[in-house]
């Protein structure tokens, strides 16, 4: 499992698609998800987790099992997941802000774990942490 | 003319950054050393804030210039000299100031069509030519967007903006860093990159 992190709008997307360029992807965008796909096979890109996260889930438990439901499901060699960095700016006011907040980070934390390879993007600037 | 270096430099608020391209101008400085100010005199707290990069210059060996232009930056190119190392301190307030340019006439520049992308595409054009004329530009700008995206619709569009200039600049420069608490992490390790 590659897992893709950085900011918002830092170009995490355009270095994946160029990494992946020429192969044949089934490119995930969660935010667009009422339920993340089980039935899973070859490249998978999965993005979006963040507001799929926020749209679908309340309790971190059930959030969690989700993704790793997908996870499981996936080939992990051939799993590439895009996780935004969320956790470094004011605290929100937002309740439901706040559980997203903790709850993507214990999920980078343990997907940071269990990946074979991390690489952080700074505008468009890869760095491999793993 | 041999083509300046072009330096990015971005970090979070109060992690040296502006001391750190100080320096880095300073310690291989050529022609004059040129500050570009885009920070207006808004309040208070930002008069202190000017005062103290102010002090801070003063403070230094070397002698500096100050431009003040909080907007339309390509329109310094002429003042410009051969030579010089030129420092602009910072975009995330350039970005904001036109961004909200014309709002006394009720009309911001975010609410015009194409006015936000025409004014950047003409500084990234003007930061390459003032590249050609400098020995070595520096770029200032902050870490913002480690956060959830915000929900009001003119700072969704400010902070997509500003990512996608530093992600042009960070192609463009030939070296870049990002600061953290006073320590540059290299980004990229092009022609005159110190560590």
């Amino acid at each position: 499992m590659h897992v893709v992190i950085g900011g918002a709008h830092n170009g995490k997307r355009e270095y994946v698609r160029e990494i992946l360029a020429g192969e044949q992807v089934e490119w995930i965008e969660a935010g667009a998800c009422s339920r993340l796909p089980q039935s899973l096979s070859g490249r998978v890109v999965l993005a979006g987790i963040e507001s799929y996260l926020s749209a679908n889930h309340e309790n971190e438990e059930t959030a969690m099992e989700d993704v790793f439901r997908f996870v499981q499901a996936a080939d992990r060699e051939k799993l590439t997941i895009i996780v935004t960095d969320i956790g470094r700016g004011i605290v929100p006011a937002d309740p439901h802000e706040r559980w997203l907040r903790d709850v993507c980070g214990r999920l980078n934390q343990r997907l940071f774990r269990e990946a074979g390879r991390i690489t952080r993007i700074w505008y468009g600037l890869a760095q491999e942490l793993k | 003319m041999v083509r300046g270096t072009l330096v990015f430099i971005s970090g979070g608020v109060r992690s040296g950054k502006t001391a750190f391209a100080e320096s880095w101008l300073g310690n291989r400085q050529a022609g004059r050393l040129v500050y570009v100010a885009t920070g207006r005199p808004a309040d208070e707290e930002m008069n202190s804030r000017i005062r103290r990069h102010r002090r801070d210059r003063d403070a230094r060996p070397e002698q500096w210039e100050t431009i003040e232009r909080p907007l339309d930056l390509p329109g310094i190119l002429p003042r410009i000299h051969e030579g010089d190392a030129l420092l602009i301190d910072c975009i995330t307030t350039w970005l904001a100031n036109e961004m909200y340019e014309g709002i006394e006439s009720g009309l911001p520049c975010h609410s015009r069509t194409g006015c936000i992308e025409k004014k950047v595409s003409e500084l990234l054009g003007a930061l390459s030519e003032m590249t050609d004329k400098a020995s070595a530009v520096v770029v200032v700008s902050n870490e913002v967007l480690d956060e959830p995206l915000p929900s009001a619709a003119d700072i969704r569009a400010y902070s997509e903006m500003l990512g996608r200039i530093h992600q042009k600049l960070a192609a463009m420069a030939d070296v870049a860093y990002e600061m953290d608490a006073g320590m540059p992490l290299l980004r990229k390790p092009g022609n005159g990159g110190i560590a």
